[in-house]
């Protein structure tokens, strides 16, 4: 089948294609040095895992560039979900899922043996057989029990048996919400495709604002994190290497992708940027010896450690005194010293009380004082004034100064005119 | 969650031709039985294209090698039925998906879909479930802190009506409180719930008729901020949904500058709308097309100013009107205030 043992080789790529959209063969060839060959055989997978419309081809000057054409405005299902449904399987693997299943159905509290008998397949012996149905086991599908000396299998309830129709229509709608809302979404999708199996109607009802759809791809590795968060046990991975700058020309994500080992790391927060669209895991990092924050995508082949953390809750209360003062994922430097902001804006309270609105409900823990009728004057103290640049200038056309204890700010001001220039 | 035994989302079960197999399976009990063509059919709709072929032969027990068969059909005079006595009541869930639902269900949210019976029965059909994460790990950043209120009775009632419309395909009666303290009634046409996940807030989205010129305006109403809203009966045009994408999206095409990073921190940013982009070799820029809806144009507009200089609005007029205007009033300000 034209489909893939394992997914992480593809993620890369799969992100290259739904977040730029301008990559071609030869650049994923420079960028992740794997063959022509190679890459043409994924495009031929992803190709299959989409369902071929949505993926989308043109030609500029010398080069064939591969894009995603995606509208997932009226979708309530993401549209990526489908690549989770595309495991290769050999019809071996289905036959037996079924086979025992149905074994179980008809037989509960069966022993290998009796499995064995009743599959009647010469080719396989009962130690394949055994595997088989330990990974029922795993799924949650099969149970087993000790008779004396003797496992006995049997098929656990089914989790929808005493839900009624509505129950299971409303369970339906919770998860087709929440599929986008939660992480690890696509498991929500798959309780999704058990209750259409039931006969409930599905329809769509949702749309979302704010929705990164491409996160799915890193949810594999995010679910191990997750793992490791609960277990409080440490993990090495490999990340991509910080993007060179120096190239303003070409595009940055096009260089060749260089990894690097963290080789004892203590996952303990998932900061998610809602607006930005970035995941971010922070934690100790013993190499570095203090506590450190990598972007989710650029994590790769997370290993669980053996050993657990005996400190965990001393250094859960310290990550915290790091995080309480962040705009978003800046921890507190060496010398753990705050910036002071102090941004005065112009607002007319009677007809844009809706900006005031805005700047209290975004600003966090930053103070709001009137100045005059039409002057707001707005402080805060943060990790890192760096971080709030994006935010300060969606207030472009109302800041009437802008100041902080790093001068971190003073190019904002000079920006606007540069910005403008664009247009004259 | 235990002894450092790694857990798998890329999983042979969650294969789409598990779940095709279910639900032919379920079809081709006796006594009703499938058509070879319908096979063909379901196959093809559900399945993956490249690998159809493939799995239809051995669905319909055309190898030559009997290994290679599925047997799980068997052909009686011209209908195929199932040889399983398997049937969709025996369908569960995992031990992840179980996880997730349990992570749901202590969700406030969960309230807006889920009546107290089903709510009590799920918690208790996973009571020894432990959650696939801890809410204590996660950190949400640049949300509002002003979400919808979950907990308030009224506004769960609002909720469920208009997502009882919206399933059911029936008008609303929506009552509105604007600025100036007076009311505003009119009937909608429901299309969707659009949630926010970066302010946490839900809207009514459809389309209200125009008195004066009868024609359909859309609208999206945040649903905490409606005072009343009530059915109003099943006049629902079936071809609203189409009206309503015509109407609703607008496109802007703007064009990036790779500064600082900028062509990464741009598609970053507008990840969540649908967009095309396309490199010109020549001129070393991005170009990109990004639909929106048009009740978003100021949401859009505030996002472009948020990247700074790397980004210029060829198109719409309207938009690079609005961002050019700000940046004139703010040079204004630059000019004119000293404090």
């Amino acid at each position: 089948m034209q489909l893939l043992k394992d997914i992480s080789e593809l993620r890369d790529i799969l992100r290259l294609y739904t977040l730029y959209g301008y990559f071609s063969r030869e650049d994923v060839v420079n960028r992740n040095g794997i063959k022509l060959p190679t890459i043409d055989k994924y495009n031929r997978v992803i190709q299959n895992l989409l369902d071929g419309n949505k993926v989308k081809t043109y030609i500029s000057e010398r080069n064939k560039y591969l894009y995603f054409k995606i509208n997932y405005v009226d979708e309530t299902d993401n549209p990526l979900f489908t690549i989770w449904q595309g495991k290769k399987v050999m019809i071996s693997d289905i036959r037996f899922h079924f086979a025992i299943i149905d074994i179980l159905s008809k037989t509960p509290r069966s022993d290998l043996i009796n499995i064995v008998e009743k599959i009647n397949l010469p080719d396989y012996d009962s130690n394949t057989i055994r595997l088989r149905v330990k990974s029922l086991i795993n799924l949650g599908v099969v149970r087993s029990e000790e008779d004396g000396t003797i496992l006995r299998y049997s098929l656990e309830e089914s989790f929808f048996h005493n839900l009624c129709k509505e129950s299971l229509s409303e369970l339906d709608t919770t998860c087709a919400f929440f599929q986008n809302v939660l992480h690890i979404g696509v498991l929500g999708n798959l309780v999704r495709r058990k209750t259409a199996l039931l006969g409930v109607n599905q329809t769509e009802t949702f749309m979302f604002k704010h929705l990164h759809i491409a996160h799915t791809y890193d949810d594999e590795q995010l679910l191990l994190l997750f793992q490791a968060m609960h277990d409080k046990r440490w993990v090495s991975f490999e990340v991509q290497t910080a993007l060179e700058r120096r190239d303003l020309e070409q595009t940055t994500a096009k260089k060749h992708l260089k990894l690097r080992k963290i080789n004892k790391f203590l996952p303990m927060r998932l900061i998610t940027d809602h607006w930005q669209g970035r995941r971010y895991i922070t934690g100790f990092d013993v190499t570095q010896n203090r506590y450190w924050t990598y972007r989710l995508d650029k994590i790769f082949r997370t290993t669980l450690s053996k050993e657990l953390c005996q400190e965990y809750l001393e250094k859960s209360g310290e990550l915290e005194v790091h995080l309480r003062k962040s705009w978003c994922v800046s921890l507190l430097g060496a010398k753990r010293r705050l910036e002071k902001l102090i941004l005065h804006l112009k607002i007319d309270p009677k007809k844009e009380g809706y900006v005031l609105e805005r700047l209290s409900a975004e600003g966090k823990w930053g103070s709001i004082t009137q100045i005059d009728q039409t002057t707001f004057k707005y402080e805060i103290e943060v990790n890192d004034v760096l971080e709030m640049i994006p935010w300060l200038r969606t207030f472009t056309g109302r800041i009437l100064s802008v100041e902080d204890t790093r001068k971190k700010t003073a190019k904002l001001m000079t920006n606007w005119q540069e910005a403008l220039n664009m247009y004259e | 969650m235990s002894d450092g035994e790694a857990m798998k989302l890329y999983e042979k079960s969650n294969n789409r031709y598990y779940f095709l197999l279910h639900e032919l399976l379920a079809k081709a009990q006796e006594p009703n039985g499938l058509l070879e063509k319908d096979i063909k059919s379901m196959v093809s709709e559900r399945g993956f294209f490249a690998d159809n072929i493939k799995f239809e032969k051995a669905l319909l027990n055309k190898h030559s090698d009997s290994a290679n068969n599925l047997e799980v059909l068997e052909l009686r005079g011209s209908k195929y039925y199932s040889k399983l006595s398997h049937a969709p009541t025996k369908i569960t869930l995992t031990s992840l998906e179980k996880q997730w639902l349990k992570t749901l269900l202590e969700d406030p949210r969960t309230k807006l879909f889920l009546s107290c019976e089903t709510l009590e029965q799920l918690k208790e059909l996973l009571r020894d479930v432990s959650p696939l994460y801890n809410p204590q790990n996660q950190v949400a950043q640049n949300m509002r802190n002003n979400g919808d209120p979950y907990e308030d009775p009224n506004y769960v009632r609002k909720f469920k009506i208009i997502l009882r419309a919206i399933q059911e395909k029936q008008l609303i009666n929506v009552e509105n409180k604007i600025l100036n303290g007076n009311t505003l009634t009119g009937v909608m046409m429901p299309h969707r719930l659009e949630y926010s996940i970066k302010d946490d807030v839900f809207r009514v989205c459809g389309a209200v008729e125009d008195a004066r010129t009868q024609e359909y305006i859309v609208k999206a109403m945040r649903i905490s901020r409606l005072s009343n809203v009530s059915i109003a009966g099943p006049a629902y045009e079936q071809s609203f949904s189409e009206l309503m994408k015509a109407r609703a999206m607008a496109t802007a095409v703007v064009e990036i500058r790779n500064v600082r990073n900028g062509y990464e921190r741009f598609l970053n940013l507008f990840s969540n709308y649908p967009r095309e982009a396309k490199y010109d070799e020549k001129t070393k820029t991005l170009i990109i097309s990004i639909d929106y809806h048009t009740f978003d144009h100021s949401a859009v507009a505030i996002s472009i100013l948020a990247m700074g200089t790397i980004v210029k609005v060829l198109e719409p007029a309207s938009l690079r009107e609005e961002v050019i205007k700000r940046l004139r009033d703010q040079i204004d300000h630059n000019n004119n205030c000293i404090l």
